[in-house]
């Protein structure tokens, strides 16, 4: 277990380094960051001194060694928009979003995965059909357009929720519905895919042959080996709510780590976006991570194979 | 082994007797037209596109031609509607109809060059690290666990907006962040089949490595991969829609789903159309690649096990 | 055996209706039979009869779609008909009656240990505590033949071989010391040495806890050394059935006629042909008309194709009561028919052999080893699976190599087919490097034919493209003479010409198989290497292939390696045998010698273990221990030490190497000896000359 546990650290500071990378110089060569603090209409000596200052003429590499080096030492830069630390910034929105994501995946947990047993457990019903059609019309609808017709519906239909800010823990309720129900058809589908699978397998024969049916058999044989693929999903699309709060957070007007990032990106803040992409691929790496921890828990063959 | 063929045989053998009526093909035909999913999607799909490509002879106006005189006036069945604007106006007084006309020339285009330029990444990187597994295998893989780690979203935004917002950028960044889909499935496809005997005899032949992956490899692939290009197709309408809407992607005045609602926004309050319309024309476009999507699935899929 | 009370098991005019996409499937339709306590029924047949099928009707385990119908289903005086699955599950099933599956690889649920899915059953019908259900684990896994139970119970399956889960999986049904076993082919899956054990574990059980057994099998000869009576079932249907002497020593009705013509027996110097089934089995979607059989039946009669034949009782030599499906009339000369066919003469064996002195393709000291890395950072392991063999294969001959899986059979193929590259010694083809030669050049010598007739065919290309792929692949001939090339072929090989338009899904596994020989033959190779050609397919089916094979040598001039487990394949077919152990060759030697007078105790045993059809017989013990050892871990001095029974110090320290009489082996000399005196008259076999 421990080796095992030690192989994936090993894999996620590894892919923690390659997206680094590939931010830091995707970045950098569709930029020139001195044009960009300098301003639209500045000199050009202006910008070449800018260049010296900063240290952009310097290859892309030494450049990229530097700010790695910052990141080692806990210097995250300084933002050329906002004008402050970027860890200071990324610190100061990072609690909305982490309440906002955290909330959403609430909301597919408690929506997909006993829509997905109770479709499973009756393949080709009545329910299972709505679920798997209500799956498909989810998945073709835009977030930030859900999110707009709610705002239209509870500001002025059904004035219960707050539709704009990020003051209270009700503010945050129709957002992370919004964001929840954007994942509910993979998560559902996922689940329902593979509780059947399961369900069909020889060992669950075997474990009908010894007399178990109904619940007994989902819970003490099939639960277990269904949950594997959820939870690497699971992992995934947090991960993924992190990463796509931006638009949610620009809807509902939460300023959380998406709102910086868009302000960031509108104002060709480099540092700032570069970190954000970075600790957004960091979290996701931990994650899955995690979810590789809990599935070799849960499955002998990981641990012990 | 025995067992497993137990009912296939039976279906093989009472396939034997009639070998004339039932290829592959005529069964799938067949299945394709009692999939109701499956004709509706691909109805509504031909509808878009036929639409989309007769859009300058359809469209009652141009869809860039401002009137302000007649700004924000609603569509037909609300009141102060009229027959002459059947949608109504945006805030610049353009006409609704026509622009949404256009945009679905827009969602179209984008969401078949990127879903065409991620096929080409994905199939090439998926069909490789299956085929030839090993180093090449591991790298590819290491390659697709770093692409899921990276925010999509976030880089997209950045990079359309840093290299300047056209629609080829949009089309290649949608398309570079979205092959994963792809390389899992052929990999995993392709690892299977090489496996089988029929790939073993091609090589005691002495077919090359590339006469093995184009003459018996991809078109056993084909049906998979045209499933996942049509779900692609949907995912990436979704993202130009979310990019225009932040303001990030295709940029005004060009007519874009996602721009028209941003652009709707303000008014959204007293004038909810526009705001719900280009919405139901997004969710109508990826519906119907969506339905098609699966029901090419579901097509296909007994062709596959067999 | 037999007690007085009333039968445990009644079945009467059983039928299973399974809804398929093109209509309804009548899997399994009006099967009666009664079991009796402590008695072993044998049900035979080939795949797609419906016996696994109505095992599972019994057990209440069909899909939900399937429809289970019968005028009578009674189990230890308990009316199964009226009871409801969930009752069925409470009370029967895991408890008075159980199941031993097929696939003991995935039986087993993966996530939890081997103890708890075996104490569970036991808990879940009330049957003790946790600690009497430990208990009874324990006894019993001692009782199948694991060693160290205690440490076995802490195990996940995946710790174990494939023969060590069937062993849990036995212990497992016999938990809630049940009524009545059902083993759905109980062996299939694993090696020849395990199977025989196994069966001989199961019938050991049964007398010993006087259990009923049903044993669902497609090997006659197994089904002949285990079953008091037994079954034999055709499309959906019981055709036949009684003692088992009466029905496979004088059978009645002429499928099983048929079938048993059909198998294999390593009779003693056999020279006969096998018997075939000709056509194939109808298909049970939609009505049935008349009797199944009817289209295949040599016997058929007018009436036959209309009218479904009568069930005829009548008394079995060896008692009890037997019954045919069939118009024919007990006691019709079946048996003559039987006998009649063995006398068609097979090729000349004999002149070949003598012939056969050029080696064509020889490996010499040929190794392939593979560095197997669990995971980036692991450390390799080198896993041999050939290790240093020599071998030549000589024109004209049929080479059988022998071995059970995992002994670098396959790879040892590859090698020779130059689709994998050894690692160290050279294959020669005539003489020449065969990696050096063009492989063009080698595809026009060398053709494989493969085991498994569902994968050798591109489903995406028909019949046509398939056999015609390697003369578009190098440019032989127009596009008319290929057409005209395929087709003499397809006749060549006894495929309807119809079939040219056809796809590999449309056609039967037979016929599948058909078309990679033509596809093989095609080049005009002159040898063909033949990996598992037959083992997937049906008994009836295989003799057609393995008879077609034999033609199209004496016709073409072909020579065969054949690699195969099946030793009554190798019997019928082989002139000379190798077999081979941990990625080495164990002994050499022509046919007679080595089937009748083996060197290698390893040979010995795979030759004992082989359960060749005599109704009554038991089961002989065999003395092999342990199991299949893992390749990535080999043992010291020879790698079969751990499991031979005749094994010394010396075995243990040195390994030995192949002699000069071909049999790797210490004791040979001794072993030799030991048996010229049991046999004398096959003392005189020459000799041969090591290449």
């Amino acid at each position: 277990m421990l080796r095992y546990a030690f192989k994936r650290a090993v894999l996620a500071l590894l892919v923690a380094f390659t997206v680094s990378l590939v931010a830091f110089f995707l970045l950098n060569f569709a930029t020139d960051p001195a044009e960009i603090i300098a301003g639209e209409d500045a000199e050009p000596e202006v910008v070449e001194t800018i260049r010296e200052q900063y240290g952009f003429n310097r290859p892309l590499i030494i450049q990229y060694g530097s700010w790695l080096a910052g990141l080692a030492r806990g210097d995250w830069g300084e933002s050329y928009y906002w004008r402050k630390p970027v860890a200071e910034l990324v610190l100061e929105h990072a609690p909305v979003t982490i309440q906002l994501a955290l909330m959403a995946v609430f909301v597919t947990l408690i929506v997909a995965i006993p829509l997905a047993v109770m479709a499973a457990l009756r393949p080709n019903s009545l329910l299972d059909r709505m679920a798997l059609s209500t799956a498909v019309m989810a998945q073709a609808v835009p977030n930030f357009w859900l999110g707009l017709i709610f705002i239209i519906l509870f500001a002025v239909t059904i004035p219960i929720f707050p539709v704009s800010g990020d003051s209270s823990f009700a503010h945050f309720i129709l957002p992370s519905i919004v964001l929840g129900t954007s994942s509910v058809p993979a998560v559902m589908r996922l689940t329902r895919t593979g509780l059947l699978e399961v369900l069909s397998s020889d060992y669950i024969r075997t474990a009908k042959s010894k007399g178990y049916r109904g619940f007994k058999l989902l819970t003490r044989h099939a639960m277990r080996n269904a949950l594997l693929p959820v939870v690497s999903v699971l992992a995934i699309q947090l991960g993924h709510k992190l990463g796509s709060s931006v638009v949610v957070e620009s809807v509902f007007a939460l300023n959380g780590l998406g709102r910086l990032a868009l302000d960031s990106i509108i104002g060709s803040d480099i540092p700032t976006v570069q970190m954000l992409v970075f600790v957004f691929a960091m979290v996701f790496v931990v994650l899955i991570f995690l979810s590789d921890l809990l599935n070799a828990w849960i499955d002998p063959r990981l641990r012990l194979g | 082994m025995e067992k497993r063929h137990e009912i296939a045989d039976h279906s093989a053998a009472s396939a034997d007797e009639v070998p004339e009526e039932l290829t592959p093909r005529l069964l799938m035909k067949r299945r394709m037209f009692r999939h109701k999913g499956f004709l509706l999607g691909t109805g509504l799909l031909f509808l878009l596109v036929l639409l989309a490509i007769f859009a300058p002879l359809i469209a009652p106006f141009d869809p860039f031609d401002q009137v302000l005189s007649r700004r924000l006036l609603p569509p037909v069945w609300a009141e102060g509607g009229g027959w002459e604007h059947l949608l109504g106006t945006d805030h610049l007084g353009r006409d609704y109809l026509s622009r949404l006309l256009y945009g679905a020339r827009m969602s179209l285009i984008i969401g078949l060059g990127a879903a065409t330029v991620g096929c080409v990444i994905g199939v090439t990187l998926g069909v490789c690290a299956g085929y030839f597994g090993g180093r090449i295998d591991q790298v590819i893989g290491y390659l697709l666990t770093c692409q899921l780690a990276l925010p999509g979203l976030l880089l997209a935004m950045s990079l359309v907006f840093m290299i300047g917002p056209s629609v080829p950028v949009v089309i290649s960044v949608i398309g570079l962040l979205h092959w994963t889909y792809y390389l899992v499935v052929t990999r995993a496809a392709t690892m299977q089949i090489k496996q089988l005997d029929y790939i073993a005899a091609a090589r005691t032949l002495g077919s090359s490595h590339s006469q093995i992956i184009i003459y018996e490899i991809l078109p056993n692939l084909l049906n998979q991969i045209i499933v996942i290009f049509t779900l692609e197709i949907g995912i990436a309408v979704l993202a130009e829609a979310a990019l225009s809407f932040l303001g990030v992607g295709i940029q005004p005045p060009i007519p874009s789903w996602g721009l028209m609602i941003a652009e709707g926004k303000n008014a959204m309050y007293y004038r909810p159309w526009l705001v719900i319309l280009p919405g139901i024309a997004i969710f109508i476009m990826v519906i119907s690649t969506n339905l098609m999507g699966d029901g090419l699935r579901d097509v296909t899929a007994p062709d596959n096990r067999s | 055996m037999t007690s007085s009370r009333d039968p445990l098991l009644i079945i009467e005019n059983l039928t299973v209706d399974i809804p398929v996409a093109s209509g309804i499937l009548h899997a399994v339709r009006d099967v009666s039979f009664t079991l009796e306590r402590g008695e072993v029924l044998g049900i035979v047949g080939e795949s797609g009869s419906g016996k696994s099928i109505s095992s599972l009707a019994l057990m209440g385990l069909l899909p939900a779609s399937a429809k289970r119908a019968a005028s009578k289903l009674e189990f230890a005086g308990r009316d199964l008909l009226a009871m409801s699955d969930d009752v069925l599950a409470r009370e029967i099933t895991g408890e008075r009656m159980s199941m031993i599956f097929q696939e003991p690889m995935t039986s087993l649920n993966p996530v939890y240990t081997i103890g708890r899915q075996l104490t569970e059953v036991m808990l879940l019908h009330g049957k003790g505590n946790e600690r009497e259900a430990r208990e009874r684990a324990l006894y019993l896994l001692e009782k199948v033949g694991l060693p160290n139970a205690k440490t076995r119970l802490e195990q996940y399956p995946h710790q174990l071989s494939g023969g060590q889960r069937q062993r849990v999986m036995i212990a497992l049904a016999l938990m809630n010391e049940p009524e009545l076993i059902i083993a759905d082919e109980p062996t299939t899956a694993l090696d020849v040495t395990v199977q025989a054990q196994i069966l001989r574990l199961l019938t050991d059980l049964c007398d010993e806890f006087n259990m009923a057994m049903i044993l669902i099998s497609h090997d006659l000869g197994a089904i002949s050394r285990t079953a008091d009576r037994v079954g034999v079932m055709y499309a959906g249907q019981l055709v036949e059935t009684g003692h088992v002497k009466d029905v496979l020593e004088a059978p009645q009705h002429p499928y099983t006629i048929g079938l048993l013509s059909c198998t294999p027996k390593m009779k003693d110097n056999s020279e006969s042909l096998l018997g075939t089934i000709p056509g194939m089995v109808p298909s049970l979607v939609g009505e049935v008309k008349g009797c199944a059989f009817a289209n295949r039946c040599a016997e058929r009669q007018n009436e036959c194709l209309h009218r479904s034949p009568p069930l005829r009782e009548f008394a079995g030599a060896m008692g009890g009561i037997r019954r045919s499906r069939c118009i024919l009339k007990p006691g019709w000369d079946g048996e003559a028919k039987a006998e009649g066919l063995d006398v068609a003469e097979r090729v000349n064996v004999k002149d070949i052999t003598k012939t056969g002195e050029a080696n064509v393709l020889s490996a010499k000291n040929v190794a392939c080893h593979f560095n197997v890395k669990k995971s980036l950072f692991g450390p390799a392991q080198v896993l041999r699976a050939v290790d240093g063999i020599n071998l030549d294969l000589r024109a004209g001959e049929i080479l059988a190599l022998v071995g059970e899986s995992g002994c670098g059979k396959s790879t040892l193929a590859k090698l020779l087919l130059g689709v994998e590259q050894p690692t160290a010694g050279h294959i020669q083809l005539d003489g020449q490097d065969l990696m050096a030669t063009a492989s063009f050049e080698r595809a026009r010598r060398l053709q494989p034919v493969f085991q498994d007739p569902y994968s050798s065919l591109n489903p995406r290309k028909t019949i046509g493209q398939s056999i015609g792929r390697p003369l578009d692949l190098h440019k032989i001939g127009e596009a008319t003479d290929r057409r005209r090339e395929v087709e003499r072929l397809m006749e060549l090989v006894g495929l309807p010409r119809r079939l040219y338009h056809s796809y590999p899904n449309q056609i039967s596994g037979g016929q599948r198989q058909r078309v990679a020989i033509a596809r093989a033959l095609i080049m005009k190779p002159d040898i063909l290497i033949c990996d598992e050609p037959t083992s997937a397919l049906d008994v009836s089916v295989q003799s057609q292939i393995l008879n077609l094979l034999l033609d199209l040598r004496a016709e073409l001039g072909l020579t065969y390696l054949i690699i195969t487990h099946d030793l009554s394949v190798v019997d019928y077919m082989a002139t000379r045998i190798a077999v081979m152990y941990l990625g080495q060759i164990v002994e050499v030697g022509l046919k007679e010698k080595l089937i009748h007078d083996p060197s290698h105790p390893y040979t010995r045993i795979l030759l004992d273990s082989v359960l060749k059809m005599e109704p009554g017989e038991k089961i002989p013990k065999t003395e092999i221990g342990g199991a299949f050892p893992n390749a990535l871990a080999m043992p010291s001095g020879c790698r079969f030490h751990p499991r031979c029974p005749l094994a010394i110090d010396k075995c243990r320290r040195v390994a030995p190497e192949l002699g000069t009489d071909n049999v790797r082996c210490h004791l040979s000399s001794e072993i030799s000896s030991r048996t010229t005196e049991m046999v004398p008259s096959v003392s005189g076999v020459e000799k041969e000359v090591p290449a």
